[in-house]
């Protein structure tokens, strides 16, 4: 495929282990740098849960040579911005700076890899806690919906299962986390083996394979840390259902089912129906149920892309006045349609068409597309999957759309989770 | 090469900040176009703008009326809208209203850049508009269902309580997609003339970047934007906004939260106002990095906050400075003291050499930064048409900021910032938020 955006790509890997991929790109002087450690929630030990993200907090507070907030502040002053995201399966770092400072943001990144614990204090690690404690408040119990994930993960995937906890954590297991907690970790977790350097921007390749060397071939190589069970996830056979009673303005039903896992035809061809379902005005059932029946405020989709098996996930939001169980009745009989073979050549390629122009779209920035590329090269060992991505959409066709959903979306496989608009309670249905 | 971790590396040289560089032309019936090549993705993004159609425009009682009529924009027609025909060639067509400006715009593949300016005339066409009554209807009441998802959200709310302390019943002090009663009260008659009046060419600016080449678009947007329209159209004239001489303090009480919502602020300057380079050097100085002074603070001293930033959303008149943050109940009086303490010190000894240079280093990069993707570039050239700045702009701005001093940001931020008259708004339970606040003046406890 022509793809533009990821043209010149070249990947390496250090003696320790580490891999490397680089992309140049001149048309502006910045350069994106990347760290994708293969680690994320999906890893935080029984207990624990919320240590991988209450990890990448503590990353950026400085280590042995940068120095106690050193991280920022060096950034700052050579005018870059930084920021982390942990995700079930995986935990990032990504700065964006003015390429005169390439060197920069590889000494960083390569001294907290190298050098992180010698910063770690008890002082330090209560301070983020209360941070991050805040930071779930914030974003998640104060909001419209905000624990919808929490319900959905808790009600799809068995106990034990590393994507039943949530990314952010329990309060009461944030709080018992301790220093020897975050040493291990980084000290299990942390390792070049265990990571992918992704470089995208204004830089010579040569000379800045020299510079990565430099800075991170001297990390000792250490044995990387043994993934979890990656086995198949099953069709889930209870038709779960939550009701929770909460002040949020409109009732809005959730429908979640488990998936095979990202990289996977099922996992694409859920995808490609996800965008037929609920993108743009003009997707199925958008035109169905907010502007021809006006059941529906607003209705969005979309699909996990998680390595022990991935999850689909449909929301519509009630009218008022108009009965949850109505919309439900409606989501269901979407479902149950296209299992049986309804669903339109047109409306398939239009959700192809419309993933090829967000492809562009998603990729424009260097940040974002070192992202993808580490993803690609943490995920399947070749950053060229990316460009692979549009090719598995197009291979689909009409029967295997509607197979994935006969197998995988009826549902009676799935679970629904309902917020009725109200005063907050909560109850379970088996 | 030797490795010494001890000390940062040395940068090596650093080529100059440039501006964008664009097309710029008025056609002759008024409608500016402004243009700029970026081949390298087979895309095009075009904005539509009506400068004069924007929410600041609504008249007294009928807030909510300029985003209505946006969003109406492609329900001229009967049979298929602009936006599906858009949709079916895998791109997306978007209309709605700013404060400053209305607009539509598209997204494709640029081998379908006709069809998207043939869409866009088709939205944009002032004649074309008739504003059928089914519609006006179903999009009242879609309205109506989202203003009642609206008060639920405790950070819209935290920020409407602050804009309505500021701005009274002035247009910036209304919500800007309406109320209950103003939604209610709209019928199709008011639609109608608001989009006779303040949709016109005259006002109206094109703004297109993508992989186009402009001289070609210049000559095909003059053949299909019709010259059927030679009339301005109707401007609103600045507002007053009220003083606020004494600290307002506005309590949202909700019982259910689990976190508050503050906000601090006061009403700052126009967009085009000189000195807006030297506020944003302040507001860099003071929250754009966990290093900067507020973050510093609260986040990484106290842990009470998640984040906490500084919002100078540019307006055609005076527009607010908001600071905005959530921190734990028991901690909102507290984290209000050392926001204004940490303002009043900076207003006293005024910033380092090092956060200047750091300030400086910081806008400059994010100046190239916002240039990566097409949409960024259409945000950034609709400055000019939206706030009537002069094709320099740019330019201007980055001069000043290589020119910038301590003593020239200090002296604007002496000269706008107030802390001792701002107004705050908190979203929490009454009970315990009221006696943190009272020390800031009269507390008027509102239902969300």
């Amino acid at each position: 495929m022509d793809d533009a955006l990821i043209q010149d790509v070249e990947t390496h890997r250090l003696d320790n282990r580490l891999r490397l991929v680089l992309q140049p790109d001149k048309s502006l002087p910045l350069v994106a740098t990347h760290v994708s450690y293969h680690v994320g929630s999906a890893q935080d030990p029984p207990g624990q849960s919320g240590l991988s993200h209450l990890f990448e907090h503590l990353f950026f507070l400085g280590s042995q040579h940068v120095g106690p907030q050193g991280f920022f502040y060096h950034l700052r002053q050579a005018g870059g911005q930084a920021n982390g995201a942990t995700w079930y399966d995986r935990t990032t770092y990504f700065q964006t700076l003015p390429s005169e400072h390439l060197e920069l943001a590889l000494w960083l990144e390569s001294d907290r890899l190298g050098f992180f614990t010698a910063v770690l204090d008890p002082a330090v690690l209560e301070v983020q806690r209360n941070v991050v404690l805040s930071e779930r408040r914030q974003r998640f119990d104060n909001q419209p919906y905000g624990r919808v994930h929490e319900h959905i993960h808790e009600l799809l995937f068995p106990p034990g299962h590393p994507y039943r906890r949530p990314v952010i954590g329990s309060p009461e297991d944030l709080r018992a986390i301790t220093v020897e907690d975050v040493t291990a970790f980084f000290d299990a977790q942390y390792t070049p083996a265990n990571a992918v350097l992704c470089l995208v921007g204004d830089f010579e390749p040569g000379p800045t394979r020299e510079l990565v060397n430099t800075y991170f071939a001297p990390l000792p190589r250490r044995r990387p840390p043994k993934r979890p069970d990656a086995s198949e996830p099953t069709p889930h056979q209870s038709n779960v259902r939550r009701v929770i009673s909460e002040s949020a303005g409109l009732s809005r039903i959730y429908m979640g089912f488990r998936l095979p896992a990202y990289g996977t035809d099922d996992w694409y061809a859920a995808d490609l129906l996800s965008s037929a379902l609920t993108a743009g005005r003009s997707s199925r059932l958008h035109e169905n149920l907010v502007r021809n029946r006006q059941l529906a405020q607003d209705v969005s989709s979309f699909v996990l892309p998680t390595q022990l098996g991935a999850t689909f996930t449909l929301a519509v939001t009630c009218r008022s006045q108009v009965e949850p169980e109505r919309v439900e009745e409606a989501m269901r009989q979407t479902f149950k349609q296209i299992a049986a073979g309804d669903l339109s050549p047109d409306q398939l390629q239009q959700a192809r068409d419309r993933l090829q122009t967000q492809h562009y779209r998603s990729l424009q920035t260097l940040e974002k597309r070192a992202d993808a590329l580490a993803k690609a090269e943490l995920y399947f060992d070749d950053p060229g999957a990316l460009s692979r991505e549009l090719a598995r959409y197009g291979d689909l066709d009409l029967d295997q759309v509607v197979q994935t959903t006969a197998t995988y979306l009826h549902p009676d496989l799935g679970v629904t989770l309902t917020y009725v608009a109200g005063s907050r309670s909560e109850e379970a249905q088996p | 090469m030797s490795l010494d971790r001890a000390r940062p590396p040395a940068p090596r040289p650093r080529p100059p900040v440039e501006p964008p560089a664009f097309v710029r032309q008025r056609l002759g019936h008024g409608l500016v176009l402004l243009a700029a090549p970026r081949p390298r993705l087979p895309l095009v993004r075009m904005d539509l703008l009506f400068p004069t159609a924007g929410g600041r425009h609504d008249p007294l009682n009928k807030a909510g009326l300029a985003t209505l009529v946006s969003s109406l924009l492609d329900e001229a027609e009967p049979g298929r809208t602009a936006t599906e025909a858009a949709e079916r060639l895998g791109g997306s067509l978007f209309t709605g209203a700013t404060w400053n400006t209305a607009l539509a715009n598209v997204t494709l593949l640029s081998k379908h850049l006709p069809r998207g300016l043939e869409l866009l005339t088709r939205v944009g066409r002032p004649s074309h508009v008739t504003f059928p009554a089914r519609h006006v209807a179903r999009l009242q009441g879609q309205r109506l269902a989202a203003l009642i998802q609206q008060r639920t959200d405790r950070r819209k709310l935290a920020d409407q309580h602050l804009a309505r302390a500021l701005f009274g019943d002035t247009g910036y002090g209304r919500p800007l997609h309406g109320d209950f009663e103003s939604i209610q009260g709209l019928d199709r008659k008011d639609l109608v003339r608001f989009h006779r009046e303040h949709y016109r060419w005259r006002n109206a600016a094109l703004v297109a970047v993508g992989d186009l080449d402009p001289s070609a678009l210049l000559d095909r947007v003059a053949e299909i934007f019709p010259d059927d329209d030679a009339q301005p159209a109707h401007k609103t004239p600045a507002q007053d906004p009220p003083s606020t001489d004494n600290g307002l303090v506005v309590v949202v009480d909700d019982p259910e939260a689990t976190h508050a919502e503050l906000r601090l602020g006061q009403l700052l300057l126009p967009y085009g106002h000189a000195d807006r380079v030297w506020m944003e050097m302040t507001q860099a100085i003071l929250a754009a990095s966990p290093t900067s002074r507020l973050p510093q603070r609260l986040r990484e001293t106290e842990g009470w906050t998640y984040s906490i930033q500084i919002r100078m959303p540019g307006r055609t008149d005076p527009g607010p400075f908001e600071i905005a943050t959530a921190v734990p109940f028991e901690h909102v009086g507290r984290a209000a003291a050392h926001v204004l303490e940490e303002t009043e010190r900076f207003l006293q000894d005024g910033p380092t050499d090092e956060e200047v240079d750091g300030a400086r280093r910081h806008l400059e990069s994010q100046f190239t930064i916002q240039l990566q993707a097409i949409e960024q570039w259409v945000n950034k050239l609709s400055l000019l048409p939206v706030f009537e700045l002069p094709e320099d702009h740019f330019e201007h701005h980055l001069k000043c900021l290589r020119s910038a001093r301590a003593d020239k940001i200090l002296t604007a931020a002496r000269r706008h910032l107030q802390p001792k008259r701002w107004a705050l708004a908190a979203v929490g339970p009454a009970q315990q938020l009221v006696p943190q606040l009272d020390s800031w003046g009269p507390v008027t406890v509102s239902p969300p």
